[in-house]
């Protein structure tokens, strides 16, 4: 356990953070101009037609890495000697900040009706509130937390009927304030439970990581992540024995809705893949190549890479589905076929890189550069 | 004899005596009473200090102590007020230890020496009489000692005797003699086993004010707010109606007697006898305490100054006992400093050769004598001998003889407790002749004073 | 744990140790200190002289033991050299030399060895306490006030707190030992034995290592008491924690249940 010293920008936690980028706008453009999956049950997504596309993994980075970024950034204050309350504004602005921003993300990106879709910008900007009370309590706190986050979500799902809100792999609600706070708390795509776990987990999981110098072994993080792999395999293998009341969904492994076993498992790997990678690249005392490089300003514009590689699909799809039939989503999953839909993901990911450099400099705009502006004295 | 009518202001106390007794007393009725007191102290000579003397010699700028040569810390065992006083004027004190005892020209150190010259035989005695001396008084005796009655009626000579090796016994009354102002056979044992044990750090420790034990009188003199008058002799006590006194007091200036509230008598016992109190109860009473208390004794000081140090290296310590004069402390005075330049040594006669043999010469004869007692092995001391002082206590202590009860410590201060309840007396010869002893005496008169009149 | 030399063990004969201007006679011996190095003192019998060149034979002899004594320690303080009834121990921390007639000797080298034993005790600990000293001010605003950021250093402030008590019970050992007065009636032994405490000024060391010791001992209990407050307020804390997440919880689950009534 590290005290609040100021640990220096970690190369792994960048190429991580690059690493979600990459997976998420190849899944998303695959997915959504050339369609990846199947429902099942009339409600859920199922298993994807195609083995390479690496699914379900972004989303569990980027919440996760965030809570690590935050661990790290939050001792490093305190090691400056920073005033607490001033930490106190800048989480509890930057929280406020991504949640509206996720607000405006979903109506100005996707269509006005999803605005209360509880998308992974007003997660993680309910995670920046839900640490900065963390912040102040015992260490015991947020694993607590965590568990019953994650113990209580399926059982949430039960009680708000998780498939009512499901349709054709789609969350669907209506405009009442019921509807929007339980799919807030459950049946969003990123509700709080089980969600808000992985942020906190990364909260938790840094000094452990981290703390200490990269080329020493560290045998917390291995034995976490391995009990926590092992804990999903456990909880997928002990299935059956659940009351079926608490089943709202027959996958094993699912993103959404995010099952025990697959909150438990990809917090675990996250944890030992980035035990691996501190230990190994972190502790190399060469500087860092141009990979890195590039994976550090793409890590650090990881928000505006975010919206642009939505509007970089998404408008176009609005657009062409209008031009074609008058309705944006007409061409919803049937745009292009996969090489192409991937050919654009690629294109998509050296422009990324290139943004990023130039995002990277003084003066530059960019989503974050409006995020400091606004949230930091 | 009615209580003095107190007309408001603060009571005036008449203090005879510029001694130790005199300013210690002064200083603590000062303190305890504040301005509710207004003290006049009388001195018939040109300075204060009493038998606290610590002159210059005219050869070189060197100091020497002419009267009381040391102090003594009893804090080993308990509350030592004078070491306190000592502490709170902030002088420095130098530490003062002395083990060597010469018999018969050959200087024994310790117990190894004895043996060496003297036998084994005789260190066993030497140390069978250690032995019973601790049984026969234990720290906390000794340092009670003044407080309890004497006990034993005998003789202390008796308590050496039980010495059966000569050589032994002589090396004992040898080491206390000089501490003794009397002779063994005059002291009771309690006091005599006092001056033995003293030598022991358990029972107590001795030590001088560095620069000089009058510094101490000084350093009181300098914190009295009191009228000092030297050169004025205060020849007679009048006690009037009122309970007041009277005091006719000769000086250079003439004055009408002065009345006061309470008259203390810080006079050596000697000099007690020459204040004239009338022919009344008080006169007798003074007459009475007088009887009890007049035991005298005499001190005799011979200091030499030499070029240097010459006995360096063979003789340690900052004093020593010498077999000559029946039994004399030597002291090195120059041990008192870490790089003397010069040396001082004084010789401290006391008991029957002070009183019988000496006291009756000159100067020159006692010099003589007290160069001719140091031993051999150090050579001739006349090429380095540049001046001599002599110094003559003449009945100036007291010596307590055997079987001697002293009376209870309110007692000893007030003749006559019921005619004139505010005369006191103050002085060394109430306990023990010691600055300690009339430290005790002192506090104690002006604690009452300040109950009574303050 | 020190080694106290509290009877008089016989020395190891000690081959190999320079004698460098010393008399053939001279007998030197080695102890082990408690600091971890070694003290060697040479024992000087006075030859049987006439009295007209003892006191030349004598210099001569003091001189040669001050020279041997000092050559252990160049460049350092020159050696102490204490004359006492017709004998001489010259002391320097790690060579020591006692000058006088042999029937003396045994009686000088009890003493010496006394003091050296104990004197070098008095140093180790000196020495430690001073090292402590330097880190108390570092450590000395944990004993006002504990915080999480400070939990890392809670074994190595125990630590700390171990080495004050062990100092201080060392000290507390060592004390009566330097404090005791000489033997009465007095040795030679018990002279020499005082007088090197006197002039090595023991009894001041020991006055300043006491109340330095108290001082970590104070600061570092203050910690302890800090840390002991702080753990167990933390654990008070997390407990409460527990049940505000809990109760959020039941919250959420009643207000889910609530909300999902209403929605159907």
């Amino acid at each position: 356990m590290t005290g609040p010293r100021a640990t220096p920008r970690q190369a792994s936690i960048d190429v991580l953070r690059a690493a979600a980028i990459v997976l998420m706008t190849l899944v998303h453009f695959v997915e959504n101009l050339a369609g990846s999956w199947e429902v099942v049950d009339g409600a859920f997504i199922g298993a994807n037609r195609y083995w390479w596309m690496p699914t379900g993994f972004a989303a569990p980075l980027f919440t996760f890495l965030s809570g690590v970024s935050y661990r790290l950034w939050a001792d490093a204050q305190r090691a400056r000697g920073r005033d607490e309350d001033e930490v106190s504004k800048i989480t509890a602005r930057r929280g406020l900040f991504l949640i509206l921003f996720g607000f405006a993300f979903n109506v100005l990106v996707w269509l006005p009706e999803d605005v209360f879709n509880w998308d992974i910008l007003t997660l993680i900007g309910t995670a920046m509130l839900a640490l900065e009370v963390v912040r102040r309590a015992p260490p015991a706190a947020p694993l607590v937390a965590c568990g019953l986050l994650i113990g209580l979500a399926p059982v949430l799902r039960a009680v708000a009927d998780y498939r009512a809100f499901w349709a054709a792999g789609y969350f669907d609600y209506d405009f009442t304030v019921a509807d929007v706070v339980l799919g807030y708390l459950a049946t969003g795509y990123f509700p709080v439970f089980p969600w808000l776990a992985l942020p906190l987990a990364g909260y938790v999981a840094a000094p452990l990581v981290y703390g200490m110098d990269p080329g020493r072994s560290q045998r917390m993080p291995w034995l976490a992540g391995g009990l926590l792999v092992a804990a999903a395999a456990a909880v997928m293998a002990l299935r059956p024995l659940v009351p079926a009341r608490l089943v709202t969904h027959e996958q094993l492994w699912s993103m959404f809705p995010p099952t025990t076993g697959y909150v438990l498992g990809t917090i675990g790997g996250m944890i030992l893949l980035a035990a691996a990678l501190h230990r190994t690249l972190d502790a190399r005392s060469s500087g860092s190549g141009p990979l890195v490089r590039i994976a550090g300003a793409m890590s650090r514009h990881s928000l505006s890479l975010y919206v642009l590689h939505h509007v970089a699909h998404v408008w176009p799809l609005w657009l062409a589905g209008f031009v074609a039939a008058g309705e944006p989503d007409a061409l919803w999953q049937v745009a292009t076929p996969v090489p192409t839909a991937l050919a654009w993901a690629v294109a998509f990911l050296l422009l990324a890189a290139w943004l990023a450099e130039q995002m990277d400099r003084p003066g530059a705009p960019s989503a974050e550069s409006l995020l400091r502006w606004l949230c930091e004295p | 004899m009615s209580r003095p009518r107190r007309t408001g202001g603060a009571s005036r106390i008449a203090i005879v005596g510029g001694g130790p007794g005199g300013l210690f007393t002064a200083f603590h009725l000062e303190r305890l009473a504040g301005r509710s007191v207004e003290i006049t102290i009388f001195e018939s000579g040109r300075r204060l200090g009493g038998k606290v003397l610590t002159p210059t010699f005219t050869a070189a700028a060197v100091t020497y102590e002419a009267g009381a040569a040391e102090l003594y810390d009893y804090t080993p065992v308990g509350e030592d007020p004078l070491r306190d006083l000592v502490a709170d004027l902030g002088l420095a004190t130098v530490p003062l230890g002395g083990a060597t005892v010469i018999v018969d020209g050959d200087p024994l150190a310790n117990l190894d020496d004895v043996e060496a010259v003297l036998g084994t035989a005789a260190r066993r005695e030497v140390e069978a009489f250690d032995a019973r001396a601790r049984g026969g008084m234990t720290p906390r005796e000794f340092y009670a000692a003044d407080d309890v009655a004497a006990g034993r009626p005998d003789r202390f000579s008796g308590f050496t005797a039980g010495i059966r090796h000569p050589a032994a016994r002589r090396y004992v009354e040898t080491m206390i003699h000089s501490d003794l102002a009397t002779e063994p056979g005059s002291t009771s044992v309690a006091y005599g086993l006092q001056n033995y044990l003293m030598n022991d750090p358990a029972y107590m420790r001795l030590y001088a004010i560095a620069g000089g034990n009058e510094r101490l009188i000084d350093a009181v003199a300098a914190r009295l707010g009191a009228r000092i008058r030297l050169e004025s002799r205060v020849t007679a006590i009048q006690p009037r109606d009122d309970g007041r006194f009277d005091l006719v007091v000769q000086a250079a200036e003439a004055r009408p007697p002065e009345p006061f509230d309470a008259v203390v008598l810080a006079l050596p016992i000697e000099h007690l006898a020459t204040v004239g109190c009338g022919a009344g109860g008080l006169a007798a009473a003074l007459r009475r305490h007088l009887a009890r208390f007049d035991h005298p004794a005499h001190y005799l000081r011979v200091t030499a100054l030499f070029d240097e140090p010459f006995w360096r290296g063979r003789i340690d310590g900052g004093y020593l006992m010498l077999d000559a004069f029946d039994g004399c402390c030597l002291y090195d005075e120059s041990a008192r400093e870490p790089e003397p330049r010069h040396g001082v040594l004084g010789w401290l006669l006391g008991g029957a050769a002070a009183e019988e043999e000496w006291a009756g010469r000159d100067d020159a004869d006692l010099v003589a004598a007290a160069l001719a007692t140091l031993p051999a092995s150090l050579g001739d001391p006349h090429p380095h001998l540049l001046e001599t002082r002599v110094h003559r206590w003449i009945n100036a202590v007291s010596g307590l003889p055997g079987g001697w009860h002293p009376p209870g410590v309110d007692r000893r201060h007030q003749p006559d407790p019921a005619g004139h309840p505010h005369l006191f007396v103050v002085g060394d010869y109430l306990y023990d002749s010691t600055l300690n002893g009339v430290l005790d005496s002192a506090e104690h008169v002006a604690g009452w004073l300040a109950a009574d009149l303050g | 744990m020190t080694r106290m030399i509290t009877t008089h063990e016989p020395f190891t004969a000690a081959a190999g140790i320079p004698v460098d201007g010393l008399p053939p006679d001279t007998t030197v011996e080695r102890m082990p200190l408690a600091d971890g190095g070694a003290f060697e003192l040479a024992l000087v019998a006075i030859p049987a002289t006439d009295a007209a060149s003892y006191d030349a034979v004598f210099a001569e002899l003091v001189g040669r033991g001050s020279s041997w004594a000092a050559a252990a320690t160049p460049g350092c303080d020159p050696p102490l050299v204490v004359p006492l009834y017709g004998t001489h121990v010259i002391w320097s921390p790690h060579r020591g030399v006692a000058v006088a007639p042999a029937d003396r000797l045994q009686a000088m080298r009890a003493a010496v060895v006394e003091f050296v034993d104990r004197e070098a005790e008095l140093r180790d600990i000196e020495r430690r306490v001073a090292a402590a000293l330097e880190r108390v001010d570092g450590d000395a605003p944990l004993a006002f006030e504990f915080d999480e950021p400070s939990l890392p250093r809670k074994r190595e402030l125990a630590g700390r707190f171990r080495e004050a008590i062990s100092l201080r019970r060392r000290l507390a050992i060592l004390a009566p030992l330097l404090r005791q007065p000489a033997p009465q009636p007095p040795t030679l032994a018990g002279q020499v034995g005082e007088r090197l405490r006197d002039r090595s000024r023991v009894g001041e060391r020991l006055e300043h290592a006491v109340e330095q010791a108290d001082l970590l001992e104070r600061v570092y209990a203050g910690c302890g008491e800090r840390v002991a407050e702080f753990v167990a307020s933390r654990r008070h804390a997390a407990l409460e924690w527990v049940i505000i997440l809990l109760l959020v919880a039941e919250v959420v689950l009643l207000a889910v249940d609530l909300l999902a009534t209403h929605a159907s």
